[in-house]
C-alpha cells in the first residue's frame, strides 16, 4: 500500500501528506464538515510490525486522512521500558488524543492518569489498564478465555468419548492477557472435573517454542483433545507438531487473534482449527471513529469511561467458514 | 682585572613570546591523556548537533526534564557496568538483577509494606546480593566472568518471572501510596528529576572512588594488570569480589528508582538492559578496556546512544529502521576509535618532530685557530680515570683540589687530591647528572637530566631543590616538569641559574632537538631563601652552559644549536638576552671562567656546512627522520673535541683541539684549577687534565666565586 | 602391561583434556535413567526422535558458534544470521524461485554477513563480541526494514517444496533435521580434525599471537571462520523456519536461544579460551541440553522454572569446571573472560 511504504522514508510530516493527498485521490471522498483539522494524536504501540498494530494504525489514518488530523505513530519496539518514555515525551508534546497499547494493566497508569490531568484525552486499546480513562477500544479478555474454555469442555468434556486432555500454550505467564485468558478458563474447567490441563507452559510468543513443547507434550499425552494456544500465531507452530505427528484429525487446536489473512490460511492448512478473532481491522476502524467522536469533544454521558467491545468472529473450519472472515493488510 | 662589559652595545638577541605551529598543536593534543577519548567526545558532539539541527521540537525544556527522568537508571546500570569491566570483569545479569532489585521493591511497598526507606533497602540488599554471588563466583572463585553472569542472569531472570507471576496480580491491585515514594518518582527538586539528581551523585561517588580512594586504585590496578597487582600486595580476589557487590548495588539503586518512578514491572523489565549498557560503555569506553574508570567518557557514551535512539523514535522512524541505524553508527564509532587507538601513537611518532628553518651564522674570528691550522694542544693531556667512570658531562675541583664528576648511572664520583687516582662515590641520585657548581658553603649543585635541580653535601646527602617551575602561558602540555636541567651558575646572593635545555625531549633524544632547531629550551633561576623557581627566559634554542661572569653583573648562555654565546643582565633579566659570541666553529656546551678574565668554552661537537645547509631545510630534516634510520642521519661531527678561550669581551683568543684519532672527543666541560684545564665529555669514560702554560698557578674556581665574598 | 598403558594414558588425557565433559557424560546418563524409571513416555522411541528433531537446529548453531569459540571468537550475531537467512531463503522460494536457486541466494546473504563479521574482525580488528553484538543489530534493523518492510513474522506457505524437504523425511525414519544436524556435526568435526584450515583454527585459539607471528593466515581463516558459522546459521534457520512453519525475528530480541547456544558449546566442554574442544563436545553438550529440556516439559516444569534449573546447572558447571582445572587469572590477558 502507498501510504505504508512512503512512511518509511520520507519524514513525518510528508508522509502525512502524501496520505491525505493519496487518500483524497483515490477514494475522492470529500472532506466531513469538522473543525478537527490539524489535531494531534499520537499512537504509542507495544511494537510495530505486528498485524494487530498495523491494522490498528492504518484504521487511524483512514479516519485522519478524512478529517485532516495527524496521526504520530512512536514506536517502543518491545520495550516497555522505553515505552513509559516514549508516553511522557507524548505527554508533553500535549497532543489532542493519546492512543495508548497498554502492555499490563498496571506499567502506564500513573501516565495515563497524568495525561488525563492535563487534559489529553487517551484511547487506550486492546487492554485496559487499572487507571481508567476517557475510552478503551478492545477485545475482552475474559469472555474469549470463557467462552474458548466452554467449547472445549463442549468437545472433550463428558459424553464427546474423548481423554479430557487440554494443553494450554500461553504467551507468556505474567502478560495480562494470557492472566486473564488463563483465570477465565480455569474457572470454566473447574466446574468440569474430566477436564485435565496436562501441560500450561508459555511460548515467549515463539511458533518455534510452543512447536517443541506440543511435540514434546504429544509424546506423553497421545491422547491429547484440544490445545488453547494465546495467540494465532505462535499457536500456528504447535499446530505444526500436531500436523506432523499425524494428529491433526484428532486433536483439536484452539487459538485467539487479530484475525488476518494468514489466520484463515492456517484454517484452511489445518494448522488451526477454531480462531476467536477480535478482528483487528475492526478494531482499527473502531479506534478510528472513537478518535473521530472525542476529537470533536464526544464524551460518554457520565464521564466515566466510554467502552467499545471487539465482538468476537470465530474462524472454524467446516461448512461457516469462510476467507472473508479474515482482513488482509 | 676583569673587563667591563659594554653590555647596551651587544647586539640583541630576539627571543619569541611563544611557538605557533599547528604541527607542534597537534603533536601536543595527541600526547594528552584526554585525548584516548577523543572519538567518544567527537560522536557525542556530532550526535547533539544532529539532534539539535534535525528534530523540530525535541530540544525542548519539558522533553530535556522527560529524558533526564528516565535516563538516571540506564545510565546508573552503565556506571555498575564500569566498575565491573574497570576491575577485569564483565556482568550480563545487569538486565536481571536491575528487573529483580525493582520486583524487590514493588513487593517491599505494596505487599509488605515497609516504610520507603526500607523499601531502598530491601532493592540495595537485593542488588548487592546478586553481586555477591557473582563476585563469590568469579571473583573469589575464579571462574569465567561471562559464563559466571550469563549462568546468573539467565537464573535471576528466571526467579525473577516465576516471583513476579506470583505477585503481579497483588502488586498491581495495592492502592498504598506514599508521599515521599511519589517524591522519588516524579518530583524535580532543583529543577532536576530525583533520579537523575542520584545518577549525578552515583557519578561523582565514582568519580572521586577511581581518583582518590584506595578501593577505586585497586580496581584500577587489578583491570590493568593482575599479576602486577599481586606483585604489589593488593588482595586480587577481594577486590574483585568487592566490585561486584558494588555494582550490584547500583543496579539495586537504579531498580528501586524504577520501581519509584513506574509504580510496577512487565516481564520484559531490564530484557536486552545488559547488551544496551555494554553498548553504551563500550561506545564510551572506545572498546573494552580494563583498568579505566573514565566516568565521563563512559556517560559520554550512554547519552550518545540513548539520546539517539530516543529521538529517532521519537521522529517517529520504525524500530527496525532505528535499530539499523544504531547499528551502523556503533559499527563506525567503534571502527574508528580503534583505528585511531592504533594509530595515535604512530600519528603521535610522525608528528612530534617538528623542525624549522635555523639560519646559523658563518664562523668568524676563527683565522688561524682551525684544527687544521694550529696544532692539537689537547694531544698532550693527561688522563685521569680512565675506564673507571662512565660519561663525565661535567667537571668540578674544590679549593682542596678534590675532582668531582657526574656519571651516567646517576652517581657523583670524586678522585681524591693530591693524584686523583683514586674514584670514590659520593652519592647516588639516580637520573643524569650534568653540570656541577660548589655553592658558598661547599656543597655540590647539580643539574640532573629527568629530575631537576639536586644539592649534595661531601657527606653524601642529597637533597631535591626543585624539579618544576611555572607553567608557560602559551602551551597545550604541562611544561612545569624540568625535563633536561643542564647547567647552572651560582650569582653571589646564593640565586642559582640553570638551563633547561629542552622542554620536548629526553636526554636519550637531544640529538631531535637539533634536528627540529626550534627555541625549545629555557633559563630558569632558583631562590634557596625563598625556595621559588622561575622561569627567566623562556623559548631560548638549546640552552647549555651557564657561567656568571668575572665582574658579577651578568650571566653567559651557551645556545648551542645557533653556536653563539649569549650573555643577560642579571639587574635586567626581563630585558631578554644580547649576543656575546656568534658565529663558534662548533657546538658550545658548557662555559666556565677562566684565570686571566677570560673564558672558556667545550665545543661538543663540530659545524659542518651540510648540517649548516640541512638547518635551513625543515623539510628535508623532517623527511630524513622519517625516512633514514638515525645512524645515517646528517649530523654535526661529534668526533672531534675542542676547546676555545675567549677574551673578557668575548674575542676567540685561543683554541685547543685534540688530535683527529685523539682520546678526549666530544668535550662537554673544562675546568681550570691551579694552572691546569680540567676536561670532561658526556660520552668519554675519562677525563682530561692540561698542564696550561700562561695561566695563574694559585687560580681556582671556588675562589674566584666565593673568596672575596 | 597393555591394560597399564591405557590406564596411564587415560590418566594422561584426563590431566590434559577437559574434565568437565566426562561429568556432563556422567550428569546426562545419570538423567536418563531418572527420567526413564520416573517419567512415563521418556524412554520411547518416539521421543528419541522427539529429542532429536528439537535440538536439530541447537546442534547446527552450536557447530558454528563452536568453531568460533576455538578460534577464541564469539558470534553474538549467530540468531539474527540465523532468522535473515531463512527470511531470504523464504522470500526468494516465494518470488518463484526453484528451491536449489534459493538456497544460494540465500547462502550469498548469509556469506555476506559472515564475511562483514570476519571483516571486522580480523581487519578493523574490533574485538569479537562488540563487533558481533553491533551487526547483530544492523542485520535484524536492515532485514526487518528493508526486506520484511517492518514485519517481525514471515509465514511459511505449506506449498513450499523446501518446507517440504526440511521438515519431512529423507529415507523413512530419518527426518531431515536429523540428518543435517549430523552432517553439520560430521563436518564440523572433520574440518576441525582433518584439515589445515582447522588446525589453524586451534593455533589462533590456543595463542593469537603466536600463530600471527608463525606467519599463518589468521585473517583470512577469521573469514572462513565467521563465513562457516554464518552458513550453519542459516541451515539451522531452514531447519527452524520449516518445521514451524514461520521466520521469526523475535527469537533475536529475546535472546534465550543465542544464550541457550552458548551454553551447549560451553557444557560440552570448549573453553570460552578457545583452542580446546572438538566436535564430540558439542554433542555432549547438546545432548544435556535436549535431555534437561524434553525431560523439564514431560513432567510439565513452566518455562521459568525450566530457565531457572538450567541457569543453575550452567553455574554448577561452570563451578565443577573451575575446581578441576583452575584458571591460571593472571596469565589471562584483556578479553578472556
Amino acid at each position: 500500500m502507498l501510504p505504508k511504504t512512503t512512511k518509511k522514508t520520507l519524514p513525518k510530516i510528508v508522509s502525512a501528506l502524501a496520505l491525505c493527498a493519496s487518500v483524497a485521490v483515490c477514494a475522492g471522498s470529500a472532506r466531513a464538515d469538522s473543525n478537527i483539522a490539524g489535531k494531534k494524536v499520537i499512537f504509542v504501540p507495544i511494537s510495530m510490525g505486528i498485524t494487530l498494530t498495523e491494522a490498528w494504525a492504518r484504521g487511524m489514518k483512514q479516519h485522519a486522512a478524512i478529517y485532516g488530523y495527524n496521526v504520530d505513530v512512536r514506536d517502543a519496539h518491545f520495550n516497555t521500558g522505553a515505552m513509559s518514555e516514549l508516553l511522557a515525551k507524548a505527554i508533553s508534546d500535549k497532543p489532542d488524543v493519546l492512543v495508548v497499547h497498554n502492555p499490563t494493566v498496571q506499567l502506564l497508569a500513573r501516565q495515563i492518569k497524568q495525561a488525563e490531568s492535563e487534559g489529553i484525552k487517551v484511547l487506550q486499546i486492546n487492554l485496559q489498564s487499572n487507571q481508567p480513562s476517557t475510552a478503551f477500544v478492545g477485545a475482552n479478555w475474559e469472555r474469549i478465555g470463557r467462552e474458548i474454555a466452554e467449547d472445549i469442555v463442549k468437545e472433550c468434556g463428558k459424553g464427546s468419548g474423548k481423554s479430557g486432555e487440554v494443553a494450554i500454550i500461553p504467551g507468556q505467564l505474567t502478560a495480562a492477557d494470557s492472566v486473564i485468558m488463563n483465570e477465565a478458563a480455569f474457572k470454566v474447567f473447574a466446574a468440569h472435573p474430566e477436564i485435565k490441563v496436562v501441560s500450561n507452559q508459555a511460548s515467549d510468543w515463539e511458533p518455534e517454542k510452543a512447536r517443541q513443547i506440543t511435540a514434546t507434550v504429544l509424546q506423553q499425552h497421545p491422547n491429547l483433545c484440544a490445545i488453547f494456544g494465546h495467540w494465532d500465531v505462535h499457536t500456528m507452530g504447535a499446530g505444526k507438531a500436531v500436523k506432523d505427528a499425524h494428529l491433526e484429525d484428532k486433536v483439536i487446536v484452539y487459538a485467539t487473534g487479530g484475525g488476518d489473512d494468514k489466520t484463515c490460511q492456517a484454517v484452511e492448512d489445518k494448522i488451526l482449527d477454531r480462531v476467536w478473532s477480535y478482528d483487528a481491522d475492526g478494531q482499527g476502524r473502531d479506534a478510528g471513529t472513537v478518535i473521530d467522536i472525542l476529537l470533536q469533544g464526544g464524551v460518554a454521558a457520565d464521564h466515566t469511561m466510554l467502552k467499545i467491545e471487539s465482538p468476537m468472529k470465530i474462524i472454524k473450519a467446516g461448512p461457516t467458514y469462510s476467507p472473508n472472515l479474515c482482513f488482509k493488510l | 682585572m676583569s673587563v667591563q662589559i659594554d653590555f647596551a652595545r651587544l647586539p640583541r638577541q630576539r627571543v619569541p613570546r611563544f611557538v605557533l605551529s599547528p604541527r607542534r598543536v597537534l603533536s601536543d593534543v595527541l600526547s594528552k591523556g584526554w585525548v584516548e577519548s577523543a572519538i567518544p567526545f567527537i560522536a557525542f558532539i556530532v550526535m547533539v548537533l544532529g539532534v539539535v539541527l534535525g528534530t523540530k521540537g525535541y530540544v525542548t525544556a519539558t522533553n530535556l526534564g522527560n529524558l533526564t527522568q528516565y535516563a538516571a537508571d540506564g545510565g546508573l546500570v552503565v556506571l555498575a557496568l564500569l566498575v565491573v569491566v574497570a576491575v577485569g570483569g564483565i556482568d550480563l545479569s545487569v538486565g536481571s538483577n536491575f528487573a529483580m532489585s525493582a520486583f524487590a521493591a514493588l513487593y517491599a511497598f505494596h505487599i509488605l509494606g515497609l516504610p520507603v526507606w526500607a523499601v531502598l533497602g530491601f532493592s540495595l540488599a537485593c542488588g548487592a546480593l546478586v553481586g555477591v554471588v557473582n563476585g563469590a563466583l568469579a571473583g573469589l572463585m575464579g571462574c569465567g566472568a561471562l559464563l559466571t553472569t550469563l549462568g546468573t542472569a539467565i537464573t535471576v531472570r528466571g526467579l525473577f518471572t516465576l516471583a513476579s507471576q506470583a505477585r503481579l496480580v497483588a502488586i498491581a491491585s495495592s492502592t498504598r501510596s506514599s508521599d515521599l515514594w511519589d517524591w522519588i518518582g516524579f518530583e524535580k527538586p532543583f529543577g532536576m528529576p530525583v533520579g537523575f539528581l542520584v545518577l549525578i551523585a552515583v557519578a561523582l561517588l565514582i568519580f572521586f572512588m577511581f581518583r582518590q580512594s584506595r578501593f577505586g586504585w585497586h580496581i584500577l590496578a587489578v583491570g590493568g594488570n593482575r599479576k602486577a597487582a599481586r606483585h604489589g600486595g593488593i588482595n586480587v580476589k577481594l577486590t574483585v569480589f568487592f566490585a561486584y557487590v558494588v555494582a550490584g548495588l547500583i543496579v539495586g539503586l537504579a531498580g528501586f528508582l524504577f520501581a519509584a518512578r513506574q509504580n510496577s514491572i512487565g516481564s520484559d523489565t531490564g530484557i536486552g538492559l545488559e547488551f544496551f549498557a555494554l553498548t553504551a560503555l563500550v561506545v564510551g569506553l572506545g572498546g573494552f578496556v580494563p583498568g579505566r574508570g573514565s566516568v565521563v567518557a563512559v556517560l559520554m557514551g550512554f547519552a550518545t546512544i540513548y539520546v539517539l535512539e530516543n529521538a529517532l523514535i521519537n521522529s517517529g522512524f520504525r524500530g527496525d529502521f532505528t535499530e539499523f541505524v544504531l547499528g551502523v553508527i556503533i559499527i563506525l564509532i567503534l571502527g574508528l576509535d580503534v583505528r585511531f587507538r592504533k594509530n595515535r601513537h604512530r600519528l603521535l611518532a610522525s608528528t612530534y618532530l617538528d623542525p624549522v628553518a635555523l639560519q646559523v651564522d658563518e664562523i668568524n674570528g676563527m683565522a688561524g685557530l682551525m684544527p687544521n691550522a694550529v696544532a692539537p694542544k689537547l694531544s698532550g693531556a693527561a688522563l685521569i680515570g680512565s675506564g673507571k667512570i662512565d660519561g663525565p658531562e661535567d667537571v668540578l675541583l674544590d679549593s682542596n683540589d678534590n675532582l668531582y664528576c657526574g656519571t651516567r648511572d646517576g652517581r657523583i664520583v670524586c678522585f681524591a687530591a693530591p693524584d686523583h687516582s683514586e674514584a670514590s662515590v659520593v652519592a647516588k641520585i639516580g637520573g643524569r647528572p650534568l653540570g656541577l657548581a660548589l655553592d658558598a658553603e661547599g656543597r655540590i649543585v647539580a643539574c640532573v637530566a629527568g629530575m631537576g635541580l639536586v644539592r649534595v653535601t661531601l657527606q653524601g646527602d642529597v637533597e631535591l631543590l626543585t624539579d618544576q617551575t611555572e607553567r608557560s602561558f602559551f602551551s597545550i602540555q604541562d611544561d612545569t616538569t624540568i625535563r633536561m636541567a643542564d647547567d647552572l651558575d651560582i650569582a653571589a646572593d646564593g640565586t642559582i641559574y640553570f638551563s633547561d635545555a629542552t622542554k620536548r625531549y629526553d636526554i636519550a633524544d637531544w640529538g631531535l632537538d637539533l634536528l627540529e632547531g626550534r627555541p625549545n629550551g629555557r633559563l630558569l633561576s632558583f631562590d634557596p631563601k625563598s625556595r621559588t623557581t622561575k622561569t627567566v627566559c623562556d623559548n631560548l634554542i638549546f640552552p647549555n652552559g651557564v657561567c656568571l661572569t668575572h665582574d658579577g653583573q651578568h650571566l653567559l648562555v651557551a645556545s648551542t644549536w645557533t653556536c653563539s654565546i649569549l650573555i643577560f643582565d642579571l639587574q635586567n633579566l626581563s630585558g631578554g638576552p644580547r649576543v656575546f659570541v656568534h658565529g663558534l666553529p662548533g657546538y658550545p656546551d658548557n662555559i666556565n671562567r677562566a684565570s686571566d678574565g677570560g673564558y672558556w668554552i667545550a665545543l661538543a661537537g663540530m659545524r659542518n656546512p651540510v648540517m649548516d645547509e640541512a638547518m635551513t631545510m625543515p623539510r628535508l630534516r623532517r623527511r630524513m627522520a622519517k625516512r633514514v634510520p638515525p645512524t645515517n642521519w646528517l649530523f654535526g661531527n661529534l668526533n672531534i673535541g675542542g676547546v676555545l678561550k675567549i677574551d673578557g669581551q668575548g674575542r676567540i683568543c685561543d683554541a685547543l683541539w685534540d688530535k683527529p684519532d685523539g682520546q678526549l672527543y666530544m668535550i662537554t666541560s673544562m675546568r681550570e684549577h691551579r694552572g691546569a684545564l680540567y676536561l670532561g665529555g658526556v660520552t668519554n669514560n675519562k677525563i682530561g687534565r692540561l698542564a696550561l702554560d700562561r695561566a695563574d698557578a694559585a687560580w681556582t674556581g671556588p675562589g674566584s666565586y666565593w673568596k672575596k665574598a | 602391561m597393555s591394560a597399564s598403558t591405557v590406564s596411564l594414558k587415560a590418566g594422561r588425557a584426563r590431566r590434559n583434556g577437559s574434565l568437565l565433559e566426562y561429568v556432563v557424560i556422567a550428569v546426562i546418563v545419570a538423567l536418563v535413567l531418572l527420567f526413564s524409571i520416573f517419567v512415563p513416555g521418556f524412554a520411547t522411541l518416539g521421543n528419541l526422535r522427539v529429542i532429536a528433531s528439537n535440538s536439530a537446529a541447537l546442534v547446527i548453531l552450536s557447530c558454528g558458534m563452536g568453531m568460533v569459540i576455538i578460534s577464541r571468537g564469539l558470534d553474538l550475531s549467530l540468531i539474527a544470521t540465523m532468522v535473515a537467512g531463512a527470511t531470504v531463503f523464504a522470500l526468494a522460494s516465494g518470488a518463484g524461485f526453484s528451491w536449489p536457486l534459493a538456497l544460494a541466494v540465500a547462502l550469498l546473504a548469509v556469506g555476506a554477513i559472515g564475511f562483514i563479521n570476519g571483516w571486522l574482525i580480523a581487519y578493523v580488528e574490533i574485538a569479537a563480541m562488540l563487533a558481533t553484538l553491533a551487526s547483530a543489530m544492523v542485520v535484524t534493523g536492515f532485514f526487518r526494514y528493508v526486506v520484511l518492510g517492518g514485519e517481525y513474522l514471515l509465514l511459511l506457505p505449506n506449498t513450499n517444496p523446501a518446507v517440504l524437504f526440511f521438515s519431512g523425511d529423507i529415507v523413512p525414519g530419518l527426518s531431515a533435521p536429523v540428518a543435517l544436524m549430523i552432517v553439520a556435526l560430521l563436518l564440523t568435526g572433520i574440518l576441525l580434525r582433518y584439515t589445515t584450515f582447522g588446525r589453524i583454527t586451534y593455533a589462533m585459539g590456543d595463542n593469537f599471537q603466536a600463530a600471527r607471528l608463525t606467519g599463518l593466515p589468521v585473517r583470512t581463516t577469521t573469514l572462513a571462520i565467521y563465513i562457516y558459522a554464518a552458513v550453519m546459521a542459516l541451515l539451522a534457520g531452514l531447519v527452524t523456519s520449516a518445521s514451524s512453519g514461520t521466520v521469526d525475528f523475535r527469537t533475536v530480541t529475546n535472546g534465550t536461544l543465542l544464550f541457550e547456544v552458548i551454553l551447549v558449546v560451553v557444557l560440552g566442554g570448549i573453553p570460552l579460551r578457545g583452542g580446546r574442544g572438538g566436535m564430540r563436545n558439542i554433542f555432549v553438550g547438546a545432548a544435556l541440553i535436549a535431555v534437561l529440556r524434553n525431560g523439564m516439559t514431560l513432567v510439565d516444569l513452566t518455562t521459568q522454572t525450566q530457565d531457572v534449573l538450567k541457569g543453575l546447572v550452567l553455574i554448577i558447571a561452570i563451578a565443577t569446571d573451575n575446581y578441576f582445572n583452575p584458571r591460571d587469572t593472571e596469565t589471562d590477558t584483556v578479553g578472556d573472560l
